[in-house]
């Protein structure tokens, strides 16, 4: 149902090109693998490109099941806010809310290794894009903790863990 | 473009000099740009824009040009006499005055105004040179900007008359840079709150008591303009991402849905199949 749904992306009616996830966050990839972020147990909010979401929906950590076809494949989520502290001065671009790795491939994220917590996004300021990254690693990895969130790079991230380009990417939209 | 328009009512001039009314409003009829063109070239014009005295200093220039080419009005009302000369001559005294004070200023092409007023201005004595070499450092930094900053600076010295044109030129900064600066981000905003620091930092040159808390206001309300465009192309940047997305969800569920009702009615009748047999 999510639009992160294995079809090549063309750029220019691509969601995440026209919202800018890919420039200021991502380099310019192919989806090729699923991704489902669902927030909510009652009241389910599933995540689409650049909806909004209240900050009281996403206080507690979503369910996000990964695709692909095999579960000796693993995977990383990485969940930055790239707005941080506010879209007109995001100095603190991106802040890590949450960084999951050996997720196994057609599970969920909570079968992962949780390198860094869930941390709920609370915008004090404007508008802030949410964004989830999907990686495919080699094997299995064993990640360094960062030791902050602030100013986090997800492209140097990739680079140092040789995941290469997403998988598969999908963001939201919050304010206060 | 500009020439020929120029040749065709000079053809008027020279030979029908007694009727004044004619040849200036077939001239008046003449494209705005081209005028200005010529307007904003000539040494002996103020710079003015569309005041029914320019078209007659135009004119008047244009006669004075062709007798010779540095001496100043004497007076710019009077009508003077009919040069002996063909259009010919007057386009290529015309060229040779514009392409002789052209060379020494050869900057882009389109701050010719400022370049020439600064030498106009220069020239007549109105400003001193070194106030002229504090100007070039705008130049390198700002190229959307510097259009306007100089102008202000040059200007301090001039007369009262001179006044509204330079508020109307700080007013123009403020229209004028945070257009280019709307789409990029951060970096529009540190670009249109230099060209708007430079513009004020050249004012404050020159008149310091007075512009001072008006250049704060000016400053403060570009950043705000600034800031505004930005968050205004980041929310269409939303709705645009939202509704693309919305649409190809819907395409997909379309498909799917479609899929899935075609091989419902075949499960339906094997299981009706199932049940009666």
């Amino acid at each position: 149902m999510s639009s992160s749904r294995g079809r090549p992306s063309n750029s220019s009616v691509d969601p995440l090109v026209i919202g800018r996830v890919i420039g200021d966050v991502l380099d310019p990839f192919t989806s090729s693998v699923c991704m489902r972020v669902v927030y909510g147990n009652n009241n389910i909010q599933e995540v689409i490109n650049c909806c909004e979401l209240r900050p009281s929906q996403i206080i507690n950590k979503p369910r996000v099941q990964v695709g692909g076809h095999d579960l000796r494949t693993f995977y990383t989520l990485i969940m930055v806010d790239p707005d941080a502290p506010s879209p007109c001065n995001p100095s603190e671009r991106e802040y890590l809310h949450w960084l999951v790795t050996n997720i196994p491939g057609t599970t969920e994220a909570n079968f992962g290794e949780e390198v860094v917590a869930y941390q709920s996004p609370r915008p004090t300021a404007g508008i802030h894009r949410i964004v989830f990254v999907l990686f495919r690693q080699s094997g299995r990895q064993n990640v360094h903790v960062p030791g902050w969130r602030q100013n986090f790079n997800t492209r140097d991230f990739a680079e140092f863990y040789n995941l290469g380009l997403p998988v598969s990417a999908l963001y939201f939209t919050s304010k206060r | 473009m500009a020439s020929s328009k120029i040749v065709t009512t000079n053809t008027d001039l020279p030979r029908d000099s007694s009727s004044s009314s004619s040849p200036l409003s077939s001239a008046a009829a003449t494209s705005s740009s081209s005028s200005s063109y010529f307007l904003l070239h000539d040494q002996n014009l103020h710079y003015y824009s569309s005041s029914s005295m320019v078209m007659d200093d135009l004119l008047n220039s244009i006669y004075t040009t062709a007798t010779t080419t540095t001496s100043h009005p004497s007076n710019p009302s009077s009508s003077p006499p009919p040069p002996p000369k063909t259009v010919d001559d007057v386009w290529k005294d015309m060229i040779l005055t514009h392409s002789h004070r052209d060379s020494p200023h050869h900057h882009n092409h389109h701050p010719f105004e400022e370049m020439t007023l600064e030498a106009f201005l220069s020239k007549n004595g109105a400003v001193t040179d070194d106030d002229l070499t504090a100007v070039p450092s705008l130049h390198n930094h700002h190229p959307v900007a510097h259009q306007f900053p100089p102008v202000p600076a040059v200007e301090g010295s001039s007369s009262s008359a001179a006044e509204p044109f330079a508020n109307g030129i700080d007013a123009a900064v403020a229209a004028g840079v945070p257009a280019p600066s709307s789409s990029s981000g951060g970096g529009g905003g540190g670009g249109g709150g230099g060209g708007g620091g430079g513009a004020a930092a050249v004012a404050k040159g020159k008149r310091r008591a007075v512009e001072e808390p008006v250049d704060k206001a000016t400053l403060q309300k570009q950043r705000r303009m600034i800031k505004n465009r930005e968050s205004a192309a980041r929310s269409r940047e939303r709705k645009q991402a939202y509704t693309t997305d919305l649409e190809s969800n819907v395409q997909q569920l379309e498909i799917e849905n479609a899929r899935l009702l075609s091989e419902e009615v075949p499960l339906i009748i094997y299981i009706l199949l199932h049940i009666i047999a």
